[in-house]
């Protein structure tokens, strides 16, 4: 480290010199002469006297061009492909629909572009669980809790093999297979490929949530993917019953199928937040207790 | 001016608001609401409780408080935030960089008064 460039040798000074000069000549007049001196220290802090022309290289190699940071369109690239990422997803999911401290009800989806709702802001709202239950949600939810969330996409994968295995028979040959805006069927398909869609959309997010529960993942991971598993398999429990329902109109279809699967999220993070919020409490009160 | 006057007054705030928890702190333990309520009364630091909370999840992920579960007089249990030994070192830190910075700007704007 020096004090001052005037410590270094001749050679070593004019090359600092020639890089100092041709780094402010990029920045706006009236911003040069601070630069410079923030420059000069950044030099000094790095350099000793006997530097030579290779250190002061190096050095003001790794200082990188001077810019205002990355474009705004580059800016807007990693943006988007940051909402594409893929590690972590599963507690990031969890991150984003449950984060109680933050006040906002509709938050930056954890994958993709555009808004999610905050169903921790929701559940403080309601008064159902405080802001601060547990400084990072689901860290504290035991075991025991995990496993009875995810026995709620098992049972809606349950009542949709039930249903075509007791009520299949019955059932017309053809299926709804999309509703209008009223909620008239408009298109339609076989039985026995509805069956396999409806069967497949909730067993599969089922053995999700079960593998998540054994998986030894941390509590946000877990919660991450039981939650992810019950909307999907909320969603296709009530297309299986949505199915059975003929050919009358039901204008309330849209908004129950667009209704059941946050709220059955909300049900199965509000529990496994009290779990942990519970979890908390007995371990700290037993402490104090003994 | 107002606007611009509040918006620096905002930066100002969000700038020492570690320093004002950390110092609401240092008599006795205190829950979430009360820490937020204690900030509310005094205008100046007045923060919204969903800066307050994330702010607590932090303090309390880098060491600097711990918290714990106690039996609430009225009402379900509270969890409490207390300071731990790492807290007051950071809190005396700080307390002592904003005392020298406030003074050296008194100095500064001693002949604006």
């Amino acid at each position: 480290m020096i004090r001052t460039l005037d410590e270094l040798t001749p050679d070593a000074r004019a090359a600092a010199q020639a890089w100092l000069d041709q780094m402010v000549d990029a920045v706006q007049p009236a911003l040069r002469a601070a630069v410079r001196e923030d420059l000069v220290a950044h030099l000094c802090e790095r350099l000793d006297a006997t530097a030579g022309v290779p250190d002061v290289a190096q050095v003001t190699l790794a200082a990188g061009p001077i810019s205002g940071g990355p474009s705004s369109g580059a800016r807007w690239t990693r943006r988007l492909l940051a909402g594409w990422r893929l590690r972590d997803l599963a507690g990031r999911i969890a991150a984003t629909w449950w984060n109680p401290a933050e006040e906002r009800l509709l938050v930056p989806r954890a994958m993709g572009l555009g808004w999610d709702l905050n169903l921790g802001a929701v559940a403080v709202r309601l008064g159902v669980i405080e802001p601060d239950a547990e400084a990072v949600p689901f860290t504290a939810t035991p075991a025991r809790a995990f496993a009875t969330a995810a026995a709620v996409p098992a049972a809606l994968a349950a009542a949709a093999v039930l249903h075509y295995a007791v009520r299949g028979r019955s059932l017309p040959d053809r299926l709804p297979a999309h509703w209008n805006a009223v909620g008239v069927p408009d298109r339609w398909m076989p039985k026995g490929r509805a069956a396999a869609v409806d069967v497949m959309a909730t067993v599969v997010p089922a053995a999700v949530a079960g593998w998540a529960v054994r998986s030894g993942r941390p509590g946000p991971e877990r919660a991450g993917l039981i939650a992810g598993a019950t909307l999907f398999a909320s969603i296709g429990a009530t297309t299986t019953v949505a199915r059975s329902l003929g050919e009358q109109p039901r204008p309330w279809l849209g908004p129950v199928l667009a209704a059941v699967g946050p709220l059955a999220v909300g049900a199965v993070l509000v529990g496994l937040a009290r779990a942990g919020r519970a979890e908390e409490i007995r371990r700290d009160l037993e402490e104090t207790n003994e | 001016m107002p606007n611009e006057r509040d918006a620096w007054a905002s930066q100002l705030r969000k700038g020492v608001l570690d320093l004002a928890v950390l110092a609401l702190l240092v008599s006795e333990a205190k829950y979430g609401s009360q820490i937020v309520d204690e900030l509310a009364a005094r205008p100046a630091l007045a923060i919204s409780a969903g800066t307050v909370y994330p702010l607590l999840a932090r303090l309390s992920r880098g060491g600097l408080v711990q918290t714990t579960w106690q039996e609430s007089p009225v009402g379900p249990p509270r969890k409490y935030y207390e300071l731990t030994a790492v807290g007051r070192r950071q809190l005396s830190a700080m307390a002592e960089a904003f005392a020298e910075v406030s003074s050296a700007l008194n100095d500064l704007m001693g002949e604006l008064r």
